[in-house]
């Protein structure tokens, strides 16, 4: 690591002008583009499409590695999907479904685990 | 709108990413400083390229002495899918040059995901939106420099405050928009991942390079129309 910080004072510049230039990217498309029928169609459902892939994606962090720790996040998010349904308490629901999940990583399973 | 009820709307929409953001941007302030970093480049790494996994992607790359070209180049493709973020968002953009300038910069995963489940007066300003979760992530990364590994953070239990968002934000747009299309579409997503072993950093390729191949068809769909009109 002893180079990283020479490397990192000319490569961070190009990396937050990179990531600049792809974020922008798509915001050259003209406004007028709006209206036509493939853009209104993606616009209806491609955000669900990558924020699913995203949940997917975010699976198995940490409880216990493999199928079952991904099936206990499943599980903990569908507790809390429909407590959200009822509730309609974005942050309570969030911070619910966190300290869940740390209940279960930390004291929980570690517990059964051992037993 | 007024300004003060703006900035509630705006804290109040982005409270869920602060709440996620804080303790993994201090997580990579630990990583960091605990790779070889002083405690300063989290924050200024976090301050200038500002995009979550890349941030630990470069750190792992610089700690395994890889070419800096060869980071360069993988962070790209890394961060394509970004190109695809501001279609649903053409016209959340705001007026003014440096407010629209941040905004791009400001437009995560997170952020993304927080403005397409709200349309119209219950959209809050984008820039707003994302100055709350740049604060909150960069605060982190500053805080995890300076504490290094002295500090036990549960940044996985914390981090799955997101995954928990962004199901919220699902079950959001599944009210708006009752389509299977976008499910069939991830599943594809999903099986291309694991597929490739289930590996993070190949799963945001591959997520990536999709949403490479959608704008491009998407530009040469409105090409074509175009061209197709011209002759008219």
């Amino acid at each position: 690591m002893e180079q990283a910080p020479i490397t990192l004072l000319w490569l961070l510049p190009l990396l937050g002008i990179s990531i600049w230039l792809q974020r922008g990217a798509s915001f050259l498309i003209p406004k007028k583009h709006l209206d036509q029928p493939f853009l209104r169609s993606l616009n209806r459902w491609a955000p669900m499409a990558v924020i699913l892939t995203l949940i997917y994606v975010s699976l198995d962090t940490g409880l216990i590695s493999g199928w079952r720790g991904v099936a206990m996040e499943i599980a903990i998010l569908t507790v809390f999907g429909l407590f959200y349904i009822i509730t309609r308490q974005v942050l309570l629901t969030v911070l619910l479904a966190a300290a869940t999940h740390w209940g279960l990583a930390v004291w929980i399973l570690p517990a059964w685990l051992a037993a | 709108m007024h300004l003060q009820s703006v900035h509630q709307q705006s804290l109040s929409a982005a409270m869920p990413i602060i709440v996620g953001y804080f303790p993994i941007g201090m997580a990579f302030g630990v990583y960091a400083v605990t790779a070889g970093l002083d405690w300063y480049w989290p924050v200024l790494i976090g301050l200038i390229q500002y995009s979550g996994a890349a941030q630990f992607f470069l750190v792992a790359l610089l700690a395994e002495n890889t070419a800096p070209l060869v980071i360069l180049g993988t962070l790209l493709v890394l961060n394509m899918r970004h190109v695809f973020y501001g279609l649903p968002l053409l016209d959340a953009l705001p007026a003014r040059p440096v407010q629209r300038f941040l905004a791009i910069f400001w437009l995560t995963d997170e952020v993304y995901s927080v403005l397409t489940s709200r349309t119209g007066d219950q959209r809050p300003p984008l820039h707003w939106i994302g100055f709350w979760a740049y604060a909150a992530w960069n605060t982190g990364c500053l805080l995890g420099g300076l504490v290094g590994d002295s500090l036990s953070i549960p940044a996985t239990s914390l981090g799955f405050s997101l995954t928990a968002l962004f199901v919220i934000l699902v079950i959001e747009q599944w009210r708006a928009h009752r389509t299977m299309l976008p499910i069939a579409v991830s599943i594809l997503a999903w099986y291309a991942v694991v597929s490739f072993g289930s590996n993070l950093s190949v799963g945001m390729t591959i997520l990536s390079v999709m949403s490479f191949a959608m704008i491009s068809f998407a530009v040469i769909h409105w090409w074509q129309r175009s061209s197709t009109r011209g002759h008219r």
